[in-house]
């Protein structure tokens, strides 16, 4: 993710995260930037690379924030599977954490300094 | 799916495992053969079963003789259908049995002596070296046997390919056709067989019905002996390989024959192609009920992580039961109907359908067409000491 | 887990789900004194509908919604939300979040529920649950069961429906709700129902670009039922209000159109839009092509009947969609004892219906309790009752507008996928119905494995019904009939061991 805390910078377009709104009908508390109200953003690593994450993030969420769709080869054909049903049900947004899993990346939350890895179990006709 | 024919050489009901062997046999020795199917293809005992074609949990005697012979029949029928483009994922991945027990390791070393005897390849595997098959076996074994020959098949492709092979040879298939009467002449041969969709004229009727095999022979009005004794399977997640072979616990064995009227459980497992283990195996007498048994689910559970440390963190997505076409002396029931000429009986093989399928085929296609039997037939028989006899006895005694 | 924890924890109600139906049943039953013990999946109550925003200030609270108009749904004033909220406050509703039914049976006297917990419930180790003493039994035993375990999307396969970007409305409304993530820059809103406005107004507000809500059904027929509904106002000027919202936006929306292919390399880059005649059949030499980066589809919504089905509930067509549902009677009482139904799992009906079966639903479990006598059930049900029906009423209009056409099957390609799990595609599923005489679900599931992935059939169910149907030329079976589920949610081999007395952690 790069950077973007500067107050007032025009929201970019590729950005995601929509910052949310304030509980009620007040100012956005602890407004300080696009991300502003999310709480202390952390990191984590996926594949090879580092993920930042707000608080109460999934790590589907916080992975498709960072442009990652794809989140692991279908088992038979290897094909790309992302988020689908985003409510577990669908179960093909599977990953590991921390060598455990697979999990699925759409309930799990995101925890910081976890290594998240590419689910990839081939299997055969 | 195809018309009822008006007649045929050979009606055969049920489209489990032992219909389409019986119906391929039949139709490649040239008879006209229609299949009656009164769901779709493997809708009884078939598909809950693991495709297990095993000679090691067999002691010697009719059924082991049967089960060798079967055994063979497979391999050739894989690899003809294989030169056909036809996969029905026969592995020859070969069965270890193995005790945890000081008991279990008696009971091994005793079977596999008397099965070599019966002509059974069984390697005798030290304990310690064991996890050379299975990498993820528990240390703490007491004993270990090898059986190379046992061999895996996927039951419903197996089922869809032996169809596909009879129509070849001119055989049809009518799902979703349900039997509803025998008919006889004044003779008491059989003369038809009536569906809901219409009659087939035939003079030779096969019933592999299974589960519903008592059902069809009270519509000749004979009784047969045939009651369901419920399996339950676990499913895991797929995984990549963790489990080789079929992996039995040594009271495996000991679970088949055991009393009847307990549910009994030994563990099975092993992996499939396409990714899932399979854990079994459990016996209960519970009539149709689907209600899954957690109680036994748990201990098959239990005993699988015992067997495999491994498998406690795997997770399992699901579970299915089915239920086998039991006899009370556990031996198939193959052969003509002494009571009823024309009718073939090609049933009651319990768990061992699958396995015993291509040599059950060979008996019924040999007494069909008066040819000699590739072995000895008769402890298969209807008429034999310890099944309708058995069966009164044990009324007269309740 | 404790090993050998085979002794169920006793409760004397527990509601399983924690969306508008749960909560007022939980609601109801607590009301007449009965503690109540509520199971949820998500690691904060309000479902699907009163999604809580988890990101942010006031995370966690359900009602709270992260998307900026709230469109959709569910508002942090509702009055069923807020007694819920004050019934945990209070301690007289227990609420076991991130907690999964995965197996369950029913017996003399009430019902064993098999329970694993964690944030993502298959993850099992419950590492970011809460402390809470008997957060870890395993087996909860319940005098009575009041299950609303609602729906999930429907989403008709067509091909690259896997592709990665390509997701469910309801799925993306969850993301922007709950996480106050966008889905994508660019996306279509496809599929049919009234749920589709919602959700493309929802991303156009946070700053989507909604190329195009495609409606698969046609307008005239949407409008043949339109004047049945005009007397529910506050639904009309709801729908009205995301029209304006899309409006504003200039997203057009088209009707007799739907999204019949996706295509892109690794991810969704575009998505034919392609009109359909009346019985849904794609119109050929109306394709369009448009670029995205997101394809949001839904065709309404799948109960979930896993649960009902597993304890043995007796379920039934549903009237407009022909999904199982559970049979209920007029106290939402399955044809188990003790065991009641509320909310989409007997039939999709929105959540205004949902509550209303709750509070009826807990009114009749807690008359089973003897909690209250048969006039307060009936004078306090009465004007649930009424709305209930009137309610019901809407729903079923609003299903014959979306009634699904036929032909949409025309759509499929030979290796479109259509269960996503076993991946298993349109042509082998044709070839087991016409070639291999799999003329029922089951055996195509049996020759195909059609649906025996993770997902238990939740994604494909549906679409294999009606393939069988088309292309048997049968009508579909009665899916009500067919077998479920043992297992309802993945559980680790040694939480099923633990049920077993002798177990011993290895």
């Amino acid at each position: 993710m790069p950077a973007r805390d500067q107050r007032g910078a025009a929201p970019d377009p590729t950005d995601l995260r929509v910052t949310p709104p304030a509980e009620g009908s007040g100012p956005v508390r602890g407004d300080d930037g696009p991300h502003g109200g999310r709480g202390t953003p952390f990191t984590f690593r996926h594949d090879g690379r580092t993920v930042t994450a707000y608080p109460g993030e999934t790590i589907g969420a916080a992975l498709l924030a960072a442009g990652v769709r794809a989140l692991r080869p279908s088992g038979f054909d290897a094909r790309p599977r992302g988020l689908f049903c985003g409510i577990g049900a669908c179960f093909d947004c599977l990953v590991t954490v921390d060598g455990d899993g697979p999990v699925r990346a759409c309930l799990a939350a995101a925890a910081p300094d976890t290594e998240v890895e590419v689910h990839d179990v081939p299997r055969q006709r | 799916m195809s018309r009822l024919p008006a007649t045929a050489d050979a009606v055969v009901i049920g489209a489990g495992i032992v219909g389409a062997a019986c119906a391929d046999a039949l139709a490649a020795a040239g008879r006209s053969v229609a299949v009656l199917e009164r769901h779709a293809l493997t809708g009884g005992t078939t598909a809950a079963g693991e495709g297990n074609l095993l000679v090691s949990d067999k002691e010697p005697g009719p059924e082991l003789d049967l089960a060798l012979l079967a055994n063979r029949g497979w391999t050739t029928l894989g690899a003809a259908l294989a030169d056909d483009g036809v996969d029905i994922e026969l592995e020859a991945k070969g069965g270890l049995m193995v005790a945890t027990t000081d008991a279990g390791r008696d009971a091994i070393d005793a079977l596999a002596e008397r099965q070599r005897a019966a002509g059974v390849v069984v390697e005798q595997v030290a304990a310690e070296d064991a996890h050379r098959f299975e990498p993820h076996l528990t240390r703490e074994l007491t004993a270990a046997s090898y059986y190379p020959q046992d061999q895996q098949v996927q039951p419903v492709k197996a089922v869809a390919a032996l169809l596909e092979r009879a129509r070849g040879h001119g055989a049809t298939f009518h799902p979703a056709t349900r039997v509803t009467g025998l008919h006889h002449g004044r003779d008491g041969r059989l003369t038809g067989v009536a569906t809901e969709r219409g009659t087939v004229g035939t003079e030779v009727v096969v019933n592999a019905a299974g589960l519903w095999s008592a059902e069809v022979a009270e519509l000749a009005g004979v009784h047969l002996p045939i009651r369901p004794r419920r399996g339950q399977i676990l499913v895991t997640e797929p995984l990549p390989r963790l489990v080789h072979r079929k992996v039995y616990d040594a009271d495996y064995v000991g679970t088949i024959a055991a009393d009847p009227a307990e549910a009994a459980l030994s563990a099975v497992i092993e992996g499939t192609r396409a990714g899932t283990i399979l854990i079994g195996s459990s016996r209960e007498l519970v009539g149709l009920d689907r209600n899954p048994n957690w109680d036994l689910l748990a201990r098959m559970a239990a005993r699988a992580i015992d067997l495999f440390p491994v498998l406690a963190e795997v997770r399992l997505l699901r579970t299915y039961l089915g239920f086998r076409p039991y006899p009370p002396d556990h031996l198939p029931v193959i052969g003509e109907d002494h009571r009823i000429p024309g009718l073939f009986h090609a049933t009651g093989h319990e768990g061992a359908g699958i396995g015993l399928a291509p040599a059950t085929a060979r008996l019924i296609a040999a007494a069909v067409t008066g040819q000699r039997a590739p072995i000895d037939p008769s402890p298969f028989a209807v008429d034999r000491p310890g099944l309708l006899a058995g069966e009164e006895a044990a009324r007269a005694g309740t | 887990m404790s090993p050998g924890s085979a002794d169920p924890t006793r409760v004397p109600a527990v509601v399983v789900g924690a969306g508008p139906a749960g909560m007022a049943a939980a609601v109801a039953l607590a009301e007449t004194g009965v503690p109540v013990t509520v199971l949820d999946s998500y690691p904060h109550p309000g479902g699907q509908y009163h999604r809580p925003r988890a990101v942010g200030p006031g995370a966690g609270r359900a009602g709270v919604v992260a998307a900026p108009t709230g469109a959709g749904t569910g508002t942090g004033d509702d009055p069923t939300v807020a007694a819920f909220r004050h019934h945990l406050a209070v301690g007289t509703v227990h609420l076991r979040s991130s907690t999964t039914v995965w197996s369950a049976s029913a017996e003399e006297g009430g019902c064993t529920l098999r329970l694993t917990t964690g944030t993502d419930p298959a993850a099992g180790t419950a590492a970011h649950a809460a402390a809470d003493p008997d957060r870890d039994a395993a087996l909860l035993h319940a005098e009575v069961v009041i299950i609303a375990t609602g729906a999930t999307d429907r989403v008709l396969p067509f091909p690259g429906w896997d592709l990665p970007g390509v997701c469910t409305a309801g799925g993306a409304q969850a993301l922007l709700k709950g996480q106050g993530i966008r889905v994508g820059t660019r996306a279509v809103v496809a599929g049919s129902g009234p749920f589709l406005l919602p959700v493309a107004a929802a991303l156009a507000e946070a700053g989507t670009t909604v190329a195009a809500v495609a409606e698969a059904q046609h307008a005239a027929v949407i409008a043949r039922a339109a004047p049945r509904i005009a007397g529910h106002l506050d639904v009309v000027t709801e729908g009205l209000g995301y029209a304006r919202v899309l409006a504003r936006h200039r997203v057009p929306v088209r009707h007799a159109t739907a999204v019949t292919a996706a295509a892109g390399d690794g991810r969704v880059e575009e998505v034919t839009l392609q009109r359909l005649d009346e019985q849904w059949r794609p119109v050929p030499g109306t394709e369009q092509r448009v670029a995205v980066d997101a394809a949001c589809v839904s065709f309404g919504f799948v109960p979930q009947v896993g649960l009902p089905a597993l304890l043995g509930c007796a379920l039934t067509s549903d009237p407009v969609w022909g999904d199982p549902v559970v049979a209920v009677d007029s106290h939402q009482h399955t044809c188990v004892d003790r065991v009641f139904a509320a909310g989409e799992s007997t039939g999709v009906g929105g959540a205004a219906v949902a509550v209303e079966e709750g509070a009826l639903a807990g009114l009749a479990a807690a008359h089973a309790l003897g909690a209250i006598d048969v006039g307060a059930l009936r004078d306090r049900g009465a004007p649930h009752r009424r709305s209930r029906a009137r309610k019901q009423a809407f729903a079923a209009t609003l299903g014959r507008m979306y009634r699904r056409g036929d032909g949409w099957v025309h759509w499929l390609a030979d290796d479109t996928l259509i269960c996503r799990c076993e991946e298993v595609d349109h042509a082998s599923v044709r070839h087991a119905v016409t070639a291999l005489g799999a003329v029922d679900q089951r055996s195509v599931k049996l020759t195909t494995r059609c649906g025996m992935g993770r997902c238990q059939a939740r994604m494909c169910g549906d679409a294999v019904a009606a393939l069988v149907a088309h292309h048997s030329g049968a009508p579909a079976d009665d899916r009500a009939a067919l077998s479920t589920p043992t297992v309802l949610a993945p559980v680790r081999l040694r939480e099923l061991a633990a049920l077993s007395p002798e177990y011993e952690e290895p």
